[in-house]
């Protein structure tokens, strides 16, 4: 059973882990809560269910944050612009987008379930337990992505023009960075890092117009406990929550794991003696 | 002379809206009244909102699980013991132990009746929900950036609400709960007046809250917390006690729902009708007395008659709609009547005769 909690728990960690980063990225940019983020989630897991079939699944999990990432980037013109900096707006606004899109989905593709075949349809045996690898490869890529953000803001050129810009937006507009581009492509990052994380947890379940309201809640879960705005922890926090929900929902059932892993985060909450202010990246 | 638009404008809408709610049972059809009576409730969970977002600049994305947990217990309560022979009451408290446990603590709880009126059914709803708020409240109010946090963790408990409600098999599971007899017999017209008295005294008692000494200081604390704080006030404790009072309302409103309605079912602690809940405000226009009433009666109306023809099309619709307002009319339907009216008024005061 240990090894099952593990794989199950660090792959839900993962999975909540990219959700949690775009989240992260995209509050701590523009000042916006994106709460159509569980939709471009939705989003990547249909590119995945669609193209996995004629593309193979590799070059579908490669194309899928691309492509939910370029929707993002289109959205970000036509939508969030006008919600810069205003977080409660942003919240309304952006509820609405993902009423929009989710209905959008429903119309085109019908609200049946799909399902996406295992890239990796191999098990292997740890301790005596059967793991799929698909789980270990998800972990893996996740990992991957989480570090090479966290690199590309820290140590990249252009990852310092968008801490500048997080920073004081006015400051970095003068010192010659263009202000709007950083954040349309901080947009598109976060939404890209979403579009991932629905392709890679596609093949473990189904894919439905309203699968994304999960991810939204949980990715939120993540950001409660970890702060809005840092990535490291925002990364810690998601596979200790993925732990917990998975140490509960293996011998138990997904429901009570829920209630468990909600209460533990309210208490803990409650409990903090440093409250947690929502500082920029 | 002078006409005194703005002194007129607050009677005059009252008196307009307290007709429109008289004439209802005069002009309709008893199908109408109704369909209307299921949304006075609906008007009394849009005032606990707006109680929050209006009045203190809190959202919350849960409010419809206190709704549906009020509309639970008051539900349970109506209905008195069961002669239920799919034994779903025996799960509640275990194999065995079940049944007559279960059924007496009902018993007990709608026995206190006035009129035929089990008193608890509103009581409980009320006393549950406003302690549940409490605790939540307290939380929220704990963390910093209470805007930002207050719509993340009151999402959550929506979700933990919609997903244990979906799985007590004492109050139907994922069937809902249903049978649900109304509070005054008599057809939908007395059903209608029932609850068309409790909207005008919750009403009145919001319009009279707005006005006092507490909800300046309400308003206070949602304007500048820091500020209030230096002036002595306990902000955290004034807001969580104040969240507690907006959740035990939605309670309320969910009891008179399911008297209406005689049905609850799980997916309304979701946040999908929390939001829709929101939309009503957004609509309405927070913050504005009449923001509930009207924001209920124009997204509800306009879901009744176009939700047939239009099927995904119309939540389509809601959301594009949710956006628009956000975009273009902050403060709602009510702002859009009221710069109007000043309009209006402008065009009065530019007339040529100086008198006075």
């Amino acid at each position: 059973m240990l090894v099952q909690v593990l794989g199950q728990g660090l792959s839900v960690g993962a999975v909540l882990a990219l959700s949690a980063l775009g989240l992260t990225v995209i509050y701590g940019v523009m000042g916006v809560v994106n709460l159509a983020h569980g939709e471009f989630v939705m989003l990547g897991a249909y590119s995945m269910a669609i193209l996995s079939g004629p593309l193979g699944p590799w070059l579908a999990i490669a194309l899928s944050p691309l492509i939910v990432g370029a929707i993002g980037l289109v959205v970000d013109r036509g939508l969030i612009r006008w919600l810069y900096q205003n977080p409660v707006k942003s919240m309304l606004g952006t509820f609405g987008l993902g009423i929009v899109i989710r209905q959008l989905v429903l119309i085109a593709e019908g609200p049946g379930l799909r399902y996406v075949d295992l890239p990796v349809t191999s098990a292997v045996t740890i301790l005596g337990e059967q793991l799929p690898v698909w789980r270990l490869v998800l972990i893996v890529l996740a990992v991957v992505t989480g570090i090479a953000v966290a690199l590309w803001l820290s140590r990249s050129a252009a990852g310092l023009k968008v801490r500048i810009a997080t920073v004081d937006a006015d400051v970095a507009s003068t010192l010659g960075t263009n202000v709007s581009r950083v954040n349309a492509l901080a947009f598109a990052l976060g939404t890209g890092l979403a579009g991932l994380a629905g392709a890679l947890v596609a093949p473990l379940g189904s894919v439905y117009p309203n699968m994304g309201v999960s991810y939204l809640v949980g990715a939120f879960l993540v950001v409660i406990l970890a702060g809005l705005g840092s990535i490291r922890n925002a990364l810690l926090w998601a596979a200790g929550v993925g732990l917990v929900t998975a140490a509960v929902a293996v011998p138990e059932d997904d429901v009570l794991a829920q209630v468990v892993v909600w209460s533990l985060a309210l208490v803990i909450v409650a409990t903090r003696r440093q409250t947690v202010v929502a500082s920029r990246v | 002379m002078t006409v005194h638009l703005r002194k007129l404008r607050f009677p005059a809408t009252t008196a307009a809206a307290l007709l429109a709610i008289a004439l209802v049972p005069a002009v309709l059809s008893e199908f109408s009244v109704g369909l209307i009576a299921q949304w006075l409730p609906l008007v009394v969970l849009a005032i606990s909102l707006d109680l929050l977002w209006g009045e203190n600049r809190i959202i919350s994305f849960g409010h419809g699980a206190f709704f549906a947990g009020g509309g639970y217990v008051a539900g349970l309560l109506l209905r008195g013991p069961q002669s239920d022979t799919t034994g779903a009451n025996y799960a509640l408290l275990g194999e065995g132990s079940g049944r007559s446990t279960f059924d007496a603590l009902v018993d007990a709880l709608s026995s206190p009746q006035i009129a035929g009126i089990p008193l608890l059914a509103f009581v409980l709803p009320v006393v549950l929900c406003g302690l549940v708020g409490l605790l939540v409240g307290f939380v929220i109010f704990r963390i910093g950036s209470v805007e930002i946090y207050a719509p993340l963790v009151t999402l959550g408990v929506g979700v933990i609400a919609a997903t244990v409600f979906l799985k007590l098999p004492a109050i139907g599971g994922s069937n809902g709960l249903s049978g649900i007899p109304p509070y005054v017999g008599g057809g939908p017209t007395s059903v209608y007046w029932f609850t068309a008295a409790w909207l005008l005294v919750i009403y009145l008692a919001y319009a009279a809250f707005r006005r006092s000494r507490a909800g300046r200081r309400w308003r206070a604390a949602g304007d500048d917390p820091i500020r209030l704080d230096a002036l002595g006030a306990d902000t955290r404790r004034l807001r969580a006690i104040g969240f507690a009072a907006s959740t035990a309302l939605a309670g309320l409103a969910g009891a008179l729902y399911v008297g209406v309605a005689g049905f609850m079912s799980a997916d309304v602690a979701g946040v999908l009708f929390s939001v829709q809940a929101l939309i009503w405000l957004a609509v309405g226009g927070p913050g504005s007395l009449f923001a509930p009433l009207v924001g209920v009666l124009a997204v509800q109306l306009g879901q009744h008659e176009l939700s047939e023809q239009l099927q995904e099309t119309w939540q389509l619709l809601l959301g594009v709609l949710l956006i628009a307002v956000v975009l273009g009319a902050p403060r709602g339907l009510t702002g859009l009547a009221s710069s109007g009216a000043a309009a209006v008024q402008r065009l009065f005061s530019r007339s040529p005769h100086l008198d006075g």
